[in-house]
């Protein structure tokens, strides 16, 4: 029984050089993602890149806490909706061209701001956004499924 | 036999392709019709300052429409074929 | 092409060539993310910071954890 107590010890105290590693990069890897998914327009990267690296933090979260920490920090079934969601705001903003009296993906309202400030390019802004939050809830959910794997027995 | 072949058609291949690299760094780049327009009237057009999103997401829209589709049948064929673990991740069935 | 590009595309070949030819399973998926790594620098050197963004996230962080993820679901291929 002692021993017992003394091993778990031990394995907290290997765990815990992670652990702190974990919490120092997450931050700071959620407010690079969406940095480069709101100046996508601006700067290097754009919908797709952003939201990949804001998905990593399941990874991140995934090495600190295990299974049991994914468990209670996400909800899956909502990262499910959020993706439709996702892909049906790109659909929309498609189908502002024709509603404003172009062809489909035409950008009609460009001319909003100034080229360089943060809202300025119209639909690419909008379409960025929602790509990057399809992106983002889709490859988190895939990732989720393919961890939560790990715990399901075989037959 | 068999490793003489593999040999000879990994030589033919070789060849061809640095054949066909040093053809393709040497002449010289397309530069007219749409690729002109695009780089000549990014701003103009889109008033965005990162041409690769402009093209990305304006000039080729159905283009990332199409990919975001492909994302969305990714998902759903991982959440079909690994249904025991979607479904394993609820309270009452761990445990 | 400077010195930098050309150690680059060096490390790019040894990575490949110790991935294609390693016995351990897990050292080929941790020599494939160095890999993916190589191949972001290379993208940044020549000017695409794009590309570079999108390969070193998924070429250096989720293929790997995927792959590691299987081979913890087999075991290491022994059972």
């Amino acid at each position: 029984m002692k021993q017992n107590k003394k091993e778990k010890k031990e394995k907290k105290a290997k765990n815990i050089i992670i652990k702190c590693g974990c919490d120092f990069l997450l931050p700071i890897t959620l407010v690079l993602g969406m940095y480069i998914i709101l100046h996508g327009h601006l700067s290097p990267g754009g919908g797709f890149q952003g939201g990949v690296v804001v998905s990593a933090a399941v990874v991140l979260v995934f090495l600190a806490y295990g299974n049991d920490g994914i468990r209670k920090t996400f909800a899956p079934d909502k990262m499910k909706v959020t993706e439709n969601i996702g892909s049906l705001m790109y659909t929309f903003f498609g189908l502002l061209g024709i509603l404003m009296g172009a062809n489909f993906c035409r950008n009609a309202i460009f001319n909003i701001g100034n080229p360089g400030d943060l809202y300025s390019s119209g639909t690419i802004f909008w379409m960025n956004f929602s790509v990057g939050l399809k992106v983002m809830m889709g490859i988190g959910f895939m990732l989720i499924v393919m961890l939560r794997v790990l715990d399901v027995k075989n037959e | 036999m068999k490793r003489f072949f593999t040999i000879f058609f990994l030589a033919i291949i070789t060849v061809i392709a640095f054949y066909v690299s040093g053809i393709i760094s040497v002449s010289p780049s397309p530069y007219n019709g749409v690729a002109k327009y695009m780089v000549d009237y990014t701003i103009q057009k889109t008033h965005a300052l990162n041409s690769v999103t402009a093209i990305v997401f304006d000039f080729r829209g159905y283009d990332t429409l199409g990919e975001s589709f492909v994302l969305c049948t990714a998902v759903t064929g991982v959440a079909v074929i690994l249904r025991k673990a979607v479904k394993g991740g609820r309270k009452d069935e761990t445990k | 092409m400077s010195i930098v590009n050309t150690l680059v595309i060096i490390g790019m070949v040894v990575c490949a060539i110790v991935t294609a030819t390693v016995d351990d399973v897990l050292s080929c998926i941790i020599s494939m993310g160095a890999l993916g790594s190589f191949v972001a620098l290379e993208f940044l050197l020549l000017h695409a910071p794009d590309v570079a963004i999108a390969e070193g996230s998924v070429g250096a962080v989720l293929t790997p954890v995927i792959f590691i993820i299987a081979l913890k679901k087999v075991k290491g291929g022994k059972e």
